[in-house]
Parts: structure tokens; sequence; C-alpha cells
């Protein structure tokens, strides 16, 4: 039996029975996974034991079941192989060494920053900003300075003549990520690459307008250069080696 | 029992070139297991497969890879590019749930609970924030009243790094300029009978700790306690925080706990690094 005769209907059911499983909700019982599947129960313990034998769900206290982190791997495989995402983690790494402020790569997901990785920074307050956020979350763009920046590069790129010549344009988002923080960003755009930002974030009052500016302004644009060079660089090896 | 298809398994009449699936008992279902069998082929050393590459890894039939992968690009899980596949972002929504569902606290909550028990004694986990380290998560194993209860320090407090078993550690493995930093900016205040007040010393400690992976606290912080700490990892290699075994040193000094706890921390430490995709 399938959907659409080349589907695995089986598959969609188990699938779906991993997606029922949210931030909000992270645990869940045999009898509500039925119940949200519109299957018996034993037909929901079949697909949750599966689940549970393969390690991509493990048991909760009352006979319940969560995510367990199996579920996460090809998630960290998709973001881990993007052709942009290697590059940049020795830039976010020295990045963060030198201002000890979470920084991130995020790329344009639709109507949302897509943050590709995220590195938790170590100075006060940074923690508590960050908690829950990682790499693969996603924020609405207008809401972070990343997702500014991307924003603002595609509306350059759809007018030329808006495209600022020379270097990119820091983005300074002031308050509008989340209660309690302020970010920077910076696009990176490189031939034959997608377009992502490096962005900076912080508590609101941890530094002045001027300590911002003068203290990461300078880092992030040197890493948003080294970037930018870095997948240039790959993408002639891949032509040299293409042709 | 209501049919969601998992006969579909047997469709193609071809033979299989290896047998499949893994799972021997007829309660688990097949197809999911093959689905979920062709996701983990896409990883970041093998990120774009073609039909016959994951039909011949897993020992399948072409038709039956063909129609699962059909089913995984039709949910989002794959993404087709010409005749090769990736990996869409359905895979990351569901990483992301798996790890925003869990966070820092749940991932280690069971195993600290598991670690206080073992050692009979508390066990805490903290993160570096700024100029203090911030506990997130203490299980105690003493009862209310009790001396060790004294102890205890609440979620959510702060503490100086310079005479905590954790706070050592994640100073330890602050990367050197940070850490340099750090130690100028502190004033290094004499809490307990043993504080170390001498920079230049709690700066060849710390590069001990590097050594050692293991940090100790020796009635630094406050008389009659001791603890000792190891360093949570995450799936990048760094240290994102520190779990300890804080003891009143009335019963233990920090020998005993080295011989006793020190194998149980560490094990702990390891555990929940894994949770967060240390693969070390």
């Amino acid at each position: 039996m399938s959907v659409g005769n080349r589907r695995s209907r089986s598959l969609i059911y188990g699938l779906n029975l991993l997606t029922l499983f949210t931030v909000d909700q992270p645990v869940r019982g045999i009898a509500e996974l039925a119940d949200l599947m519109s299957v018996s129960r034993p037909t929901a313990h079949r697909y949750a034991a599966t689940c549970l034998e393969l390690g991509y769900l493990e048991p909760a206290p009352m006979r319940r079941y969560r995510l367990a982190r199996r579920s996460a791997e090809p998630g960290i495989a998709m973001l881990d192989s993007l052709a942009i995402t290697q590059p940049a983690r020795p830039l976010l790494r020295a990045l963060r060494e030198q201002t000890g402020r979470t920084v991130s790569q995020a790329v344009l997901d639709g109507a949302n920053a897509l943050y590709l990785q995220r590195l938790c920074g170590f100075e006060r307050g940074q923690y508590q900003l960050e908690k829950g956020l990682g790499g693969g979350s996603r924020r609405p763009a207008r809401r972070t300075a990343a997702g500014k920046a991307l924003l603002e590069a595609l509306r350059e790129g759809q007018e030329p003549s808006r495209r600022s010549a020379g270097r990119e344009q820091v983005t300074v988002d002031e308050g509008g990520l989340r209660r309690g923080a302020c970010g920077l960003a910076v696009t990176v755009r490189a031939k034959g690459h997608r377009p992502c930002a490096l962005e900076i974030v912080l508590p609101i009052g941890a530094m002045s307008a001027t300590e911002l500016s003068d203290q990461l302004h300078e880092p992030l644009l040197k890493a948003a250069s080294a970037l930018a060079s870095s997948l240039t660089q790959a993408r002639q090896r891949e032509l040299c080696l293409a042709g | 029992m209501d049919r969601t298809g998992d006969d579909e398994d047997e469709e193609d009449g071809r033979a299989e070139v290896q047998p499949f699936p893994s799972l021997p008992e007829p309660r688990y279902s097949r197809a999911l297991e093959r689905g979920l069998a062709i996701l983990a082929c896409f990883t970041s050393a093998h990120p774009v497969l073609g039909i016959a590459d994951v039909a011949d890894r897993l020992g399948m039939s072409r038709a039956t890879t063909h129609r699962y992968m059909s089913t995984l690009v039709a949910q989002g899980y794959l993404q087709r590019d010409a005749r090769k596949y990736r990996l869409g972002l359905g895979a990351v929504d569901l990483g992301m749930t798996t790890l925003g569902a869990m966070g820092l606290c749940n991932h280690a909550r069971p195993d600290l609970q598991e670690l206080a028990k073992r050692c009979r004694q508390t066990a805490e986990m903290a993160v570096l924030d700024g100029l203090e380290i911030l506990v997130l998560e203490s299980v105690s194993y003493a009862r209310q009243g009790s001396r060790r209860a004294e102890l205890v320090v609440r979620p959510g407090s702060r503490l100086p790094p310079y005479c905590t078993s954790m706070g050592k550690i994640l100073l330890a493995y602050l990367p050197a300029r940070q850490r340099e930093r750090a130690l100028a900016a502190m004033e290094l205040v004499r809490h307990g009978p043993n504080t170390i007040t001498n920079r230049t010393e709690l700066a060849a400690q710390l590069g001990r700790v590097r050594d050692e992976g293991l940090a100790f606290n020796d009635e630094e912080r406050i008389a009659r306690s001791c603890a000792i700490a190891a360093p949570i990892r995450d799936e990048t290699g760094d240290v994102v925080a520190a779990i300890d075994v804080t003891a009143h040193s009335g019963v233990l000094d920090v020998e005993d706990l080295a011989d006793q706890f020190a194998g149980k921390l560490l094990a702990a430490a390891q555990r929940i690094s894994k949770r967060l995709g240390w693969q070390g």
C-alpha cells in the first residue's frame, strides 16, 4: 500500500511520529501519539518501538518517549556538508576568541535566518542570552542582525545600482533580536556560493555604541573578508578541477 | 490493528543483495527502519548520493530504494538535485527540535542525578559567564538540615571561578588569550582557607588542569568543602560546561575524591558530552 503509488506510507507514518515531538511538547506517550496520528495504539507502539530500537527516541519517565540524539544527526550532517560551513568554523572560533561574544553564521531560508553554526560566547550574560539557540535554529530574518544584513543584500542584488562598491557594511540590530540582545552582522558574498552572514550577539548595554564600533566592527569585517577569500579560492579550485 | 502499509516492504518481489532489515522482530516497522537507514547514509563525508550508491550500501534493490527516497523527498528530508540526492531542511528541523527540546540542562540532568546517587554527594553543572561561573544544575544526595546540605549551591548562583573546581575547568579550557585576559581582570580574594591568591600559582594550576582533564577545590571557596570537576564538550570539541562532585572535607579529602569519584565523574562527563554530539 502506498501514497501516490511511489511513496511508502509506513515511512511517512514513522517520520510523522518523530515530528510530533516538539520543543513545547518534548515528551509523549503512546496514547497521545496514536491519537495525533489517527492510528491504533499498537500501530503507534510499533513505530515508536522502531525509533527506540534505532536510537531516534529514548525512554522518558512514565512510559513515555522523547527524541534522542540520533534524531539530530542527519540535520547536523546536512549543515556540516554545506560548502560555506567548514571554512567559516575556524574564523568563527577566532572571532569568538577575540571578542568573547557569541558568533554565528547564517543564511536566508525564506523569511527566516537559518543559523548554520553558533558558538556561544563566554563573556557575562552570553549564556543566558543564547541558551537553546544553536546551529540549525531559525529566527525571523527581520528580527536578527544576520537576517537584516541578508535581506539588505538580497535587495541590493535585485537592484544592482544600490550595491555599494567595496567592502560590506555592518548591519547593527539594537534590541530587535529578542529581549535583552543586540547584534551586528555582515554579509559574505562569493561567486558560486549562497550568500551568508556572520553575526555577533551580545547583551544590550554590555558595550557602548563607541565600544561596539571600536571593538567589534573591525574583527567582524576581517572574518567576513577572510571567509569570502576562502570561498572564492575554493570555487576556483573546483573550476580548475572541473576544467 | 489498522493497516499502515508495512507489508509494502515486500513489494518489489526482487531478492535483496543482503538480508534487510537488521531488526528481526515483526513488532518493528521495516519501512521506517529502511527510511531512517537511508537518511543515515548521508553524512558530511558523503553529502551527495545517488539511488545506486544508497541501494548498494544498504543491500536493497534500486526500485525499493527509489521509492523510499522519493518519500523522503516528498517529506522534505531529502532534496533532489538532477539525479543525485542530498539532505533537506526537514532533517535540520528534526535535528533542531531534538537539540532544542533537550537543552544543556536536560542533556545533563539524568547523568548528574546518577552521579550524585552513585557518589552519595552533590553533583553540579556550571558554565562560565564573564568573570564568574553560573551554576545551571545542582543535584544533592544530602538530606535537608544535614552538614552536607550546607554545601549545596542553588541553580542560578554565581561563584568566582578561581576558587571552584568547575571554574578552574572552565578557565583552563578558555582560549589562551581569553584566559590571560580573564586572569588579569580577576581580583583573587580569599574565600576559604586554601584560596589561591597568587596569579602565577593559579596559572600553573590551570596548566595542570588542561593536562589532566580534572580540577580540584580543596577548601578554596569555603572551609570544610572540597570538589572535583571535569569538562563537558560539545560536538565541536569545545568545553561548554563543567560538572563536579562536591563533598564535605570532614568526611573526604581531595585525595579521597580523586580515588573514589574521578572515574565516575569522567564517565558522566563523557556521557553528557556524547549527548551533545562530541565524538571523542
